[in-house]
């Protein structure tokens, strides 16, 4: 015998021997029971949300409730590390899987990008939809029941154990609270004109359908304002990217200060007439050392034929926005060929602030007013309404999400008592250990 | 663009320049006999750090915002938190043997940024202006930090039982504080538990913001499909160290395993189909 064949043999006597792989095999079993069971479940499922939840609390019940009824060893493997890392290794392969597909897309799509046959895999096998699928419920729902038992399994708490209570509480609380928003949530758009109008509906998200879902009040914006940045003068530096333009380097208008650019050579700025239009007095140089002044007007980039600058005739863009220069002669070449344009121009005055002056009225004309903006919702009687869009078309309409969500305060809860059971677990327990040793 | 940014931004180049140095020192403190290399590589990183430091302050002032918004603002504080992360393990387990790894960390995520070069410093949008929005990124990139050393650990304990020249270096102990063997099992795990803690932490804050900006606190975009899937595996790992045959060269897989699920998480997200719907991809 080989002394290599005589090494497989130990290294298969030293795995058959080990210890764990009963529990292994049993947690690769039972999550594949589960996944098993959702794709059984899939056809009879109807998708969203709310079917997503059914399948996942179902799935948690009929786990604990089988557990209970195995004998002691075998239920101890779904609970024991073995079989919980496997359930953690399901589910992040399903979000892989999940990740890998676009999501939420009509049918056509799938067909269309991946094809008749890959496409109606994925449709049937709901990997368009696959974080509320009934395979990846019932995933879940068998996470939420090694939680639950491995909890029942160490009870009761006690300082030395319990990071490890406080992260599964955590953990089954956020679920839980999850289940609540999947099943019962309302979300909608609300898309009102400044000065005035209102809106006692909201076009719903399943599980309305898309129906209307009544406010209870009317909902008011009084005002619509959007607030930007200030729209200052810079010096652009673009170079040629495939068929269009790339900024490559910005530079701020400071007299006197020498600039380098990315693709060799440089420029002083002297000085900034007001204009109209408004103009700088630059000095450019090339890598030879040569020098030339030249004047960069808005709307008038200036072409820098291969390391030399060199003064193109270029088509004014007759805008002061960030847009690429327009090329000399139409045809996406300067004078000499050049790649690289320097251009005086406006920053874009992007959107700084969306503010929007709301109230709620109600039927005896009690009202509530409160300023909206992103980050600063506002709550009325249950109703969240959350600024997410406006209309660049027209400047007074403003768009809200309404969301009322009974299960969000859970997983907010959830989450605060997973982190805190976590750090306790690293953290405090081998402190405390160690202590006691 | 080397001379560009020489001239132009020369603390960039400055800080290169030292993260340099002390990569070539940490390497040579690997085989050198006196203790004054990996005392010169020490204060190598410490200068480097400090750069670093000073580099993310200037960027932050320049801006008027925290420096976290475009993928290059985040490499230069990834550097940072990586050689920060170093100079932590290297004080509290007597160790220069990560040193190098880190120094060349830190360095590659400065060439990249370089590559990934800002044209210009962008405002925040609306959506970024949170009170959420600086400690949620700076406790995910000292989380990526911590991740990255636990897995260069695991990386170097894998190695050290296949080659033989990465044993012996892990030997020497001329260059290094060492006064005792190096237990990279241990290293590893103390840097990913450290890690993980702070996934955890960054998840929930995340969460957290999402649902005080537009009302849902996940959405499956994939950026959160990602950190999930990270915190997944990481927490498969921390639970299988507690069975006696999953610590050491198995659990160091994982711990691997794990990282490249966070530099995926971090980098990769260019590369899914859902990337154009979210709210998370780098734009610059």
């Amino acid at each position: 015998m080989t002394p290599e064949r005589q090494l497989a043999e130990v290294e298969l006597a030293a795995a058959s021997a080990d210890p764990t792989a009963r529990r292994w095999r049993n947690g690769v079993a039972a999550t594949a029971v589960a996944a098993g069971l959702g794709a059984v479940l899939q056809p009879f499922v109807p998708r969203g949300n709310a079917g997503a939840a059914a399948v996942g609390a179902g799935s948690t019940l009929l786990f604990i409730a089988v557990a209970a009824a195995m004998p002691g060893r075998a239920r101890r493997s779904l609970v024991q590390q073995e079989g919980f890392a496997v359930v953690l290794a399901a589910i992040a392969v399903a979000s892989i899987a999940g990740s890998l597909v676009a999501q939420g897309q009509a049918p056509g799509f799938y067909l269309g990008t991946y094809g008749d046959v890959v496409g109606r895999l994925i449709l049937g096998a709901r990997l368009d939809d696959a974080f509320h699928s009934p395979w990846f419920s019932s995933l879940a729902g068998i996470f939420c029941a090694a939680v639950v038992l491995s909890a029942l399994q160490r009870w009761p708490p006690s300082l030395r154990n319990l990071g490890f209570h406080l992260t599964h509480l955590g953990l089954l609380v956020a679920l839980a609270g999850a289940a609540l928003s999947a099943a019962f949530a309302v979300r909608g758009r609300v898309e009102l004109r400044a000065g005035g109008e209102d809106a006692r509906f909201v076009h719903a998200d399943p599980p309305g359908h898309g129906q209307p879902a009544a406010l209870g009040f009317a909902l008011r914006l009084e005002r619509f304002d959007v607030e930007r940045y200030g729209s200052e003068l810079r010096i652009g530096c673009y170079e040629r990217a495939g068929e269009g333009w790339r900024l490559r380097a910005t530079f701020d208008p400071e007299p006197g200060v020498r600039h380098r650019l990315p693709r060799g050579g440089g420029f002083v700025f002297r000085a900034l007439s007001p204009g109209p239009p408004p103009a700088a007095s630059v000095v450019l140089s090339g890598p030879d050392g040569s020098e030339r002044d030249e004047i960069l007007a808005v709307g008038a980039p200036l072409a820098l034929a291969g390391d030399t600058p060199s003064r193109s005739d270029p088509v004014p863009s007759g805008s002061a926005s960030p847009s690429p220069p327009a090329p000399a002669g139409g045809e996406g070449r300067g004078e000499g060929g050049a790649d690289v344009f320097l251009v005086l121009e406006k920053r874009p005055d992007d959107v700084k602030v969306f503010r929007s002056q709301v109230s709620a009225v109600e039927a005896d004309g009690t009202k509530e007013s409160a300023t909206v903006e992103v980050n600063a919702p506002f709550r009325h009687r249950g109703w969240t309404f959350y600024q997410t869009s406006w209309d660049p078309r027209d400047s007074r309409v403003s768009g809200f999400q309404a969301v009322r969500d009974p299960g969000a305060f859970w997983v907010l809860l959830g989450f605060a008592v997973i982190a805190s059971g976590v750090i306790h677990v690293l953290y405090v327990e081998p402190r405390l250990r160690a202590t006691r040793e | 663009m080397l001379r560009y940014v020489l001239v132009e931004h020369p603390l960039f180049a400055a800080t290169s320049a030292a993260y340099a140095l002390a990569f070539l020192a940490y390497a040579a403190a690997w085989r050198a006999r006196r203790p004054i290399v990996g005392r010169i590589a020490t204060v190598c990183m410490i200068a480097a750090v400090h750069a670093n430091a000073l580099l993310v302050a200037n960027r932050w002032i320049e801006a008027g915002r925290a420096p976290l918004k475009s993928l290059y603002e985040t490499l230069v504080v990834a550097a940072l938190t990586i050689a920060a992360a170093a100079l932590v393990i290297e004080r509290l387990h007597r160790t220069r043997v990560f040193g190098a790894l880190a120094a060349a960390g830190s360095l590659g995520s400065l060439a990249y940024a370089m590559a990934r070069w800002d044209a210009e410093i962008v405002r925040l949008p609306p959506a970024l202006q949170s009170g959420w929005f600086v400690p949620h990124v700076t406790v995910y990139f000292v989380g990526y930090g911590a991740t990255f050393l636990g897995a260069a650990a695991s990386a170097l304990l894998v190695l050290s039982s296949r080659s033989l020249t990465v044993a012996r270096a892990l030997e020497v102990r001329a260059g290094s504080m060492l006064t005792a063997p190096l237990d990279l099992d241990r290293i590893s795990h103390q840097a990913v538990r450290f890690g993980f803690a702070l996934l955890t932490v960054g998840l929930l804050m995340g969460s957290a913001w999402a649902h005080g900006a537009w009302g849902d606190y996940w959405a499956w975009d994939p950026k959160e499909t990602w950190s999930l899937i990270s915190w997944l595996v990481f927490a498969a790992y921390l639970h299988l160290r507690r069975v006696a045959w999953w610590r050491g060269e198995r659990a160091a897989w994982i711990a691997i395993a794990g990282f490249a699920a966070v530099a995926f998480t971090y980098l990769g997200m260019e590369i899914l189909p859902s990337a154009e719907q979210s709210a998370h991809v780098y734009t610059g």
